[in-house]
């Protein structure tokens, strides 16, 4: 890794856990413990108010960072400009993540199979990293899956046994998602104990 | 793989909420299987540091938040309830537990207690490395 973070390789980077986000630089990265952060934790993690667009959809835009480089270049020549995080009005959870680029207009998608690579080189061109956008397609998933680290005394007082999705409930519609076999549990209930 | 609720009694006989994973009753105990994890009022905690040590302030972390000192969580005692899970549901958590490296044991990191610290400000652990070849011990380190 560079010393000096260009600022689009601050915004994102890629955790060994996979229900990580993380957003940040500087060696100062904000974690955020579940791929459906909601705004609040967002705002919480970054220490920044949102600001509202005019048609009161709450967007969050998350600008340059202090203490970062401009714009770094990217494999195709472009650089990154701005990133934006939009959170559902329902849940208020993370629906969709954009990045605009320079000379393009936006490149983030709603769809399920958003996946961009983008591999930034630092100053002497010397590759630095090369970032995995999938995590922050927009996904949806049953109310009672809990991912790993999201489980709470509660959830335990609830339903004293969980048990992993994966290769239990395949023939459930929601399972051909395949972030949701990950570290996913759901409770068993009633006749299942 | 599954998680079942279990109850923490900590060395000063204080409890927590927790969970564990069931091991077959055919095998070793091992907590590297179970893996018990204890909630705290605000998180989740675990004993599992495998490769690698968790630091000294993680662990500093860790009896702030149960607002304990060493002697007062370790050991830890867990079980489920009576007819939740099968198996090696029942156990004792010494320390926090590091693979050790030249065999698949898993080894707990002993805290030492609070009175041993008074001649030693800066050491608040240790970790003994058993070098065994052919069953026999050929190599002892405490770091």
């Amino acid at each position: 890794m560079a010393a000096r973070s260009n600022y689009a390789n601050s915004l994102i980077r890629e955790d060994p856990d996979k229900s990580h986000i993380l957003l940040g630089g500087s060696g100062r990265p904000w974690v955020l413990g579940t791929p459906y952060p909601s705004q609040g934790e967002v705002e919480r993690a970054i220490g920044k108010p949102p600001l509202v667009d005019s048609t009161g959809a709450r967007i969050c835009f998350i600008s340059r960072c202090r203490g970062l480089t401009g714009p770094g270049a990217t494999i195709d020549g472009d650089s990154s400009k701005m990133l934006e995080l939009w959170f559902d009005q329902s849940d208020s959870k993370l629906s969709l993540m954009t990045v605009h680029k320079d000379g393009e207009e936006t490149v983030g998608r709603t769809g399920r199979d958003y996946k961009k690579h983008w591999t930034y080189f630092g100053a002497n061109r010397t590759l630095v990293k090369q970032v995995n956008l999938k995590r922050f397609d927009v996904m949806t998933r049953p109310a009672f899956l809990r991912q790993f680290g999201e489980l709470t005394a509660e959830d335990f007082i609830q339903h004293p046994v969980w048990i992993a999705v994966h290769g239990v409930d395949d023939q459930e519609p929601w399972y051909d998602d395949e972030r949701l076999r990950r570290r996913n549990f759901s409770a068993l209930t009633g006749a299942s104990l | 793989m599954l998680l079942v609720q279990a109850t923490l009694t900590f060395a000063d006989g204080t409890t927590a909420h927790g969970f564990i994973t069931p091991q077959h009753d055919q095998e070793p105990f091992d907590l590297g299987i179970i893996q018990p994890q204890v909630f705290s009022p605000t998180r989740r905690h675990d004993f599992w540091d495998g490769m690698f040590q968790r630091p000294g302030e993680d662990r500093a972390a860790f009896y702030r938040d149960l607002n304990k000192t060493a002697s007062q969580v370790f050991p830890v005692a867990f079980a489920t309830k009576p007819g939740l899970a099968s198996g090696h549901t029942v156990g004792k958590i010494e320390g926090f537990y590091v693979r050790e490296k030249r065999r698949s044991a898993f080894l707990p990191i002993k805290e030492l207690a609070d009175e041993a610290l008074s001649g030693w400000p800066r050491m608040v652990a240790f970790r003994v490395s058993v070098v065994v070849h052919r069953d026999v011990v050929v190599g002892l380190s405490c770091t």
